[in-house]
């Protein structure tokens, strides 16, 4: 049996050495190469062909999400797993959405590694319980923002009621104690967040939306 | 009606202690040298010589002072008013056709005169006016100036005979000193003026300055013509009374009765004043030396004189003396007669102040008399007449002070007509050429003037402009020295942490990594090690240490601010918030596509960090919002919260540093900061930046 090549891109010799020596037992997979720069990753992989990547997002040259996507459009099939130690949902979802297969933090253990090396040759997606956790937070706490209409603020809905009340600008100002300034930005924000291009039809909208 | 060039009465609500005189410039009296053969009394002027020169082959001028001269006599002494105006106005036609200006002022003065004497005033001073314009373009001296004098002294009248003293007076004073620049020889119209003057006086109850003006004519009084001399008399005796010199006007009554035997006067004249000086006399009887039989004397002597004259205003008050005279001497029942008798004329005439005057004399009568009833009625009657004659004495106040403002209204508009003309004169005269070397001259003087005024007008605010400028410069450089010294403060201070970061990450963070790896290799190779407490501790411990340097140097500097974004950023540090469940924050961004500037989104990061900070340590607020809004280069943040809010203004307080940190980021981007706190509502802050490209 031919064992599966692996590329690791780190510019930290010694985590690919650390990695290296956790699979130097698993007879299936081969570390084929380490590479410290995006610039030899790109080389290396346009002579050789390899099944798996574990690609550092911090790397000296160019940024790991660019390379990922680099290498995305030149292998479809090459299964590339994310291997950091940022433990961000920006970076996570950015990460998948550039190409990668899967997504593990740096202080995995080996059967993680491996775990996460079968996900991906299964063709599924795989993210380490850390980055697994981050994501489902944004998830959760998105929630509300994600639906179709926006959530308004404290201010914005008092300024919102004013305007319906018939008040200008100046006006409620003057009741709210603030300047005619911070009322237009409100006022502006409101028609942004509720797609208009007018006061009126910033009313209409809202009342359609039920928040007036 | 009773009229006579130069010399009328006027009724006082008063018993009629004092009677005014006022002398009136008639176009007759004064007309003077030029006209001579037009100077002729109006009681002996035949039409039919008049007529013949009005149809006659003379000159025009001597036509259009005919038809003047007959258009007077119609007016004030046929009482033919609708004859007589058209007999004017053919004069005042024919004067203006052949542009007599002098015609067209005197037959203006007999119209202003005429209005005046039918309580037409606006009429009246509209005619004078006219006639005070006429008179300014004639180019005689003297013409003009009789001419003017005597609009102002009959201008005078009309405001003498409206109670208005001291416009009269003004007007008289103007015409006074016309008269004494103009005409000092001429001792008639300096007289008419001095008397007037001293009337006004004597009406405005200062008879001292009245007989000041008095003795002034004294000094040329034998050469005054007689009816002056009488009038003199008059205002002499008036002024003494008022002044409590009873004798010496009792002295004065017996000069006007040696005056009018000595004087030559006309027949007119001579009972005119007659009847003046029959009832002076009465009064004076009556009321200083109280001699009743005198008294009745001369009323009944007045009362023949005005039933002579036909003049029914006198002959009602000369009953009314009468009756007066009788019911002080006791006779009750001839008082009563007589008092009747005035009161039926007055009654018929509707001589209202009068009537009224008889009324209260005839209830007095009655009372004395027992017939209380009769009494009643009559004083009720007076008090209705008293009433209706104050109101018409304030609609003729009113009408007055009406005819005075469109007067003045007319005025207004000549003198802006009068400018306009003067000015289309000037652009004539500017054809000129000597004008226009000369408006070349003053220009070219105006311009160096101007040029020299500009010039170093220019220098000294170039100077003040380049001084300011100086100033704001050096606040400018000041600002940018701060603003640079902040920014690479700032700018350090990230470049720093994100070094640091990247060495934590990478470094610490790879060793620690490795040596997790290592651990785990080791623990797969020797699996008794897992039955190692201290193992297994170590390998947790290095777990621990690596999660600690990740979540130091995710703190230090976000690498998903750097690689993906501030929203991103922003929502991870939500997430981790939202996280602990003690604070929900809620992110919603519009218009955030672009990615801005990496400082800029460090700053911007750091300061809603240091917003949420202050929220999750001072606000106990269960819920946040944060909201970017970018519409093309503006973008506004607003953090909000639940919390208990804070004093905005105090100086010091919980979070009070994080928010100085806020404010000068805030400063460092050149944005605007807006805070507004209410307590147990929450803490709204917005900032507006503008994003450069």
């Amino acid at each position: 049996m031919i064992p599966i090549p692996i590329l690791i891109i780190d510019d930290h010799p010694l985590v690919a050495g650390g990695i290296a020596m956790m699979l130097r037992d698993v007879t299936w997979l081969q570390v084929a190469c380490a590479c410290t720069n995006a610039a030899d990753a790109l080389n290396f992989l346009n002579d050789n062909t390899v099944d798996i990547i574990l690609l550092d997002i911090s790397l000296p040259d160019t940024d790991g999400l660019t390379l990922c996507a680099q290498i995305r459009r030149m292998h479809k099939a090459v299964k590339i797993i994310g291997l950091t130690s940022i433990n961000e949902a920006g970076i996570i979802s950015q990460f998948l959405a550039h190409g990668g297969n899967g997504y593990l933090l740096k202080d995995m253990g080996r059967e993680e590694l491996l775990e996460a090396i079968d996900a991906v040759m299964d063709n599924k997606v795989f993210l380490s319980k850390g980055a697994n956790q981050k994501l489902l937070e944004q998830f959760c706490s998105t929630g509300d923002a994600l639906k179709n209409a926006p959530v308004l603020t404290r201010r914005e809905k008092e300024i919102l009621l004013l305007l319906h009340e018939g008040l200008n600008g100046p006006q409620i100002a003057e009741k709210l104690f603030l300047s005619s300034y911070t009322i237009e930005t409100h006022r502006k924000n409101l028609m942004q967040k509720l797609n208009v291009s007018s006061t009126q039809l910033l009313l209409k909208k809202a009342k359609e939306c039920r928040m007036i | 009606m009773y009229c006579r060039p130069g010399i009328r009465f006027i009724r006082q609500m008063k018993p009629m202690r004092v009677k005014p005189l006022i002398v009136c410039m008639s176009a007759l009296l004064c007309m003077g040298g030029s006209v001579a053969t037009l100077h002729v009394q109006a009681q002996q002027l035949n039409e039919d010589s008049i007529r013949r020169v009005i149809a006659g082959t003379g000159s025009d001028s001597v036509r259009v002072l005919a038809l003047l001269t007959l258009g007077n006599y119609q007016l004030k002494h046929k009482m033919q008013d609708s004859i007589g105006l058209h007999t004017l106005e053919e004069g005042l036609g024919l004067a203006g056709r052949i542009r007599f200006r002098q015609g067209i002022a005197q037959g203006l003065m007999i119209k202003g005169s005429y209005y005046n004497s039918k309580h037409q005033l606006a009429q009246s001073l509209d005619a004078y006016d006219e006639m005070m314009q006429v008179a300014e373009d004639i180019p005689n001296d003297s013409i003009r100036n009789r001419l003017q004098m005597m609009a102002y002294n009959n201008v005078g009248g009309i405001y003498n005979d409206n109670g208005d003293f001291r416009n009269s007076l003004m007007y008289r004073l103007k015409a006074l000193a016309l008269v004494e620049k103009y005409t000092p020889g001429n001792y008639t119209n300096l007289a008419i003026v001095y008397l007037n003057i001293a009337s006004d006086y004597r009406q405005l109850k200062m008879p001292a300055k009245a007989l000041e003006y008095l003795d002034k004519t004294t000094a040329f009084f034998p050469k005054l013509n007689e009816r002056l001399k009488m009038e003199y008399y008059y205002e002499y005796y008036h002024n003494y009374l008022a002044s409590g010199k009873a004798v010496v006007a009792k002295a004065m009554l017996g000069t006007i009765e040696e005056g009018l035997r000595t004087f030559n006067l006309s027949d007119f004249q001579k009972k005119d004043y007659a009847l003046m000086l029959a009832k002076l006399n009465g009064i004076f009887q009556l009321e200083y030396d109280r001699n009743y039989p005198r008294a009745l004397q001369y009323y009944q002597r007045y009362e023949a004189l005005a039933r002579e004259l036909k003049l029914k205003t006198e002959i009602t008050e000369s009953l009314y003396r009468i009756g007066e005279t009788q019911l002080a001497a006791g006779n009750i029942p001839a008082a009563i007669a007589s008092l009747q008798q005035s009161y039926n004329m007055a009654a018929a005439n509707g001589f209202k102040h009068q009537l009224m005057k008889a009324e209260l004399l005839l209830a007095d009568a009655h009372k004395k008399n027992g017939n209380a009833t009769e009494a009643n009625n009559l004083l009720e009657k007076a008090m209705a007449q008293r009433a209706e004659i104050y109101n018409e004495h304030a609609v003729k106040e009113l009408a007055f002070a009406e005819a005075q403002y469109q007067s003045e209204k007319k005025k207004a508009e000549i003198a802006a007509l009068t400018l306009a003309n003067t000015e289309k004169a000037l652009k004539i005269a500017r054809r000129d050429r000597l004008l226009l070397a000369g408006s070349l001259i003053t220009g070219l003087l105006l311009l160096v003037v101007a040029w020299f005024y500009n010039s170093n007008n220019r220098r000294r605010k170039d100077a003040e402009r380049a001084e300011k400028e100086q100033q704001k410069q050096i606040v400018f450089l000041e600002r940018q020295q701060q603003v640079v010294s902040l920014q690479s403060m700032i700018n350090g201070q990230e470049t720093e942490r994100t070094r640091i970061a990247k060495d934590l990450h990478d470094g610490l963070g790879g060793l620690f990594s490795t040596i997790k790896m290592h651990l785990s290799t080791l623990q797969h190779e020797v699996q008794d090690l897992r039955s190692y407490p201290l193992f297994t501790r170590s390998y947790e411990l290095v777990n621990d240490a690596s999660d600690e340097v990740r979540r130091i140097a995710h703190n230090m500097m976000p690498e998903v601010l750097i690689r993906i974004g501030l929203v991103p950023a922003v929502r991870e540090l939500c997430n981790s918030i939202n996280a602990g469940k003690l604070l929900q924050v809620k992110l919603q961004d519009y218009g955030m596509e672009e990615r801005l500037q990496a400082a800029t989104e460090i700053m911007l990061y750091r300061i809603i960090q240091e917003l949420l900070n202050n929220i999750m340590k001072h606000s106990q607020a269960t819920e946040a919002v944060i909201q970017f809004n970018r519409e093309n280069n503006q973008l506004s943040i607003t953090v909000e919260d639940n919390g208990c809010g804070f004093n905005v203004d105090a100086d010091s307080g919980s979070g009070r540093a994080g928010l100085e940190s806020v404010k000068s980021r805030v400063n460092y981007l050149n944005g605007s900061l807006s805070i507004d706190s209410q307590q147990q509502i929450g803490t709204t802050v917005m900032m507006v930046f503008l994003i450069n490209h």
